[in-house]
């Protein structure tokens, strides 16, 4: 499946909803132009979904990490919401899983944002 | 950081195909085209493209009314940027079978360098870290239409050249822009890349 | 966008003329290096004020420190993204920003400028890490050598010691990307001795000046100082020629 992004406000988070497969080329470009864009218009609270992301692969998981280098860079905060134990475990063997809020609640989620 | 092949084989290792330039939307079409050519021969394939890493988006973020960096240190930020490609990119790829399209990747940053009057020997030895691509490609500036010129925020070669205009120091960016073009255009009289022209 | 106006150039033979002028009024690059621990910084901040007191006009350039690059250093600190190539090169950009933009300006204009830590730091390091050191040679090049290289040698026990009295080690200081241990001072602990082994062979080959830093405040400072007063400046034409010319070039209002 075609990897998409799509983005919604709850409040002062953005939560970007990842969908299909975020491997190298369209996939980790589509989150890599989304982040910047939001960066660009302000927005520095958002929560990644990755409920319905089918497959990422280890440029998927750069994208994320670059994102957060991005966000944090400007003041602001990235979070992870629904991460699906394939993707935790890429975080664990890249040793990156403890810098990462992660929630499987959207609600509680919003609520940690300062 | 690989993922395991569905048949628990190791597949052979994929190519990497360098696509130099001055970047912009026609590196992206070249790359586009390359892809195709590949694709109809049931090759994977996928691109790896300038500032994954966000470092150089980072700067513009957040360091205006900075003194500009001096040539060396923008050096040093791409070769930041190509190592964090390497290691969440193209590595794995090549590693996973896929053929990896990296625009840019090292003799654009090498010819920007030798047109700031650094020594090539320098530049090759700082980037040997990077592995020699199985061929290059070459998207020539005369191939670039008005309406898709490169900007400071999709060329390296533009970012550079921008920062280094406005900063105190001084810096004939026309030089550096004609030494770059120069490194790129020996490359390809020497038979050492091909012309990649993006329609 | 229209080029930049091309500035009148010297030649060669006026940049070497310049540079022998200013030979005896340029400014003395002073270099404290030292593991984490070891109290270099209070005697750098303590042979500051001594030097300012003898009339010297002093700035201090600290590691990892330009505006430009150390937002993106801390960034990625904080992700924990950083192998040792993006670590080491990331360091080294700032290092040639603050060169190019802080200790060359300074010291043309006849300042003495202290750098807490420089770029054999980095050396150590990153050797440290794993990376070839004849790369780090090139990564660092071209090398700008102080006249002084302070080194306050310290055991890995008396470092580890004094930094877990003052605070938990970071996750890079301590060398976990390394070790992947959890736990940052037995981390710190194994990785410093690595660091410090690495400082000691630069030691020897640089000829930097060693500071036992086992020693009281006072008797290091006081060390420090009849140090500097018997050493002598590094000749620029010998050592340092072809940096000041390329920055001169780019520089010409200097």
């Amino acid at each position: 499946m075609n990897a998409k992004v799509s983005t919604r406000q709850v409040g002062e988070v953005t939560v970007i909803d990842l969908e299909g497969r975020i491997t190298l080329g369209d996939g980790s470009n589509l989150l890599r132009d989304e982040l910047r864009h939001l960066i660009s218009t302000n927005r520095r609270k958002i929560l990644l979904n990755f409920a319905e992301v089918s497959y990422m692969d280890s440029s998927g998981l750069g994208q994320v990490v670059a994102g957060f280098t991005t966000v944090k860079n400007q003041g602001g905060q990235l979070k992870l919401l629904n991460v699906g134990k394939r993707i935790k475990d890429l975080l664990n063997m890249a040793r990156i899983a403890s810098i990462f809020e992660m929630f499987d609640d959207e609600s509680a989620a919003i609520m940690t944002f300062a | 950081m690989a993922t395991q092949s569905s048949k628990g084989v190791k597949p052979a290792k994929g190519r990497l195909i360098a696509l130099e330039g001055t970047g912009g939307r026609s590196m992206a079409v070249a790359a586009r085209q390359i892809e195709r050519r590949l694709r109809q021969e049931k090759l994977p394939i996928a691109s790896s493209g300038w500032d994954a890493s966000d470092l150089f988006f980072q700067i513009a973020q957040g360091t205006r009314g900075l003194p500009a960096p001096p040539p060396q240190t923008l050096i040093l930020l791409y070769a930041t940027d190509l190592a964090f490609r390497l290691r969440w990119q193209i590595r794995p790829a090549l590693e996973e079978g896929i053929t990896v399209i990296a625009a840019p990747y090292v003799e654009t940053v090498i010819g920007f360098g030798v047109g700031a009057k650094l020594p090539a020997a320098w530049l090759r030895r700082l980037f040997a870290f990077a592995p020699k691509p199985d061929e290059t490609y070459r998207v020539p500036e005369a191939a670039v239409p008005a309406d898709r010129r490169p900007t400071p925020s999709d060329s390296f070669i533009e970012f550079c050249l921008t920062h280094l205009r406005g900063g105190p120091a001084s810096w004939n960016t026309e030089e550096i822009r004609s030494g770059y073009t120069g490194h790129l255009n020996r490359m390809e009289s020497r038979g050492k890349s091909r012309v990649a022209v993006p329609r | 966008m229209a080029a930049a106006p091309v500035r009148s150039r010297r030649t060669d033979r006026q940049l070497h003329d310049l540079i022998r002028a200013r030979e005896q009024s340029r400014g003395l690059l002073i270099a404290f290096e030292g593991p984490d621990g070891s109290g270099k910084t209070t005697q750098r901040r303590l042979f500051k004020n001594w030097l300012q007191t003898e009339g010297h006009q002093v700035v201090t350039t600290k590691w990892n420190s330009s505006p430009f690059v150390k937002p993106l250093v801390r960034a990625r600190k904080e992700a924990r993204a950083l192998s040792p190539e993006e670590f080491c090169l990331l360091h080294a950009a700032d290092f040639h920003y603050r060169l190019d933009t802080e200790i060359l300006p300074a010291l043309w204009q006849g300042e003495t400028v202290i750098a807490d830590r420089y770029l054999f730091t980095g050396l150590a390091r990153d050797a440290a890490r794993g990376l070839d050191f004849g790369w780090l040679l090139d990564v660092y090049w071209p090398l700008f050598w102080p006249d002084v290289v302070f080194y306050f040698s310290v055991s890995p026990e008396t470092s580890g010691k004094r930094i877990a009295a003052e605070r938990l080690p970071s996750y890079y200081e301590a060398g976990q990307d390394m070790t992947q241990m959890d736990d940052s001072i037995g981390s710190y602990t194994s990785f410093i001795g690595r660091v410090i082994q690495e400082y000691e062979a630069l030691a020897k080959i640089f000829h930097f000046v060693t500071v036992d830093a086992e020693q009281s405040i006072d008797e290091q400072h006081k060390l420090i100082r009849s140090l500097f007063a018997t050493s002598r400046r590094r000749s620029i034409d010998r050592f340092n020629r072809e940096v000041l010319t390329a920055w001169l070039r780019s520089h010409p209002k200097a």
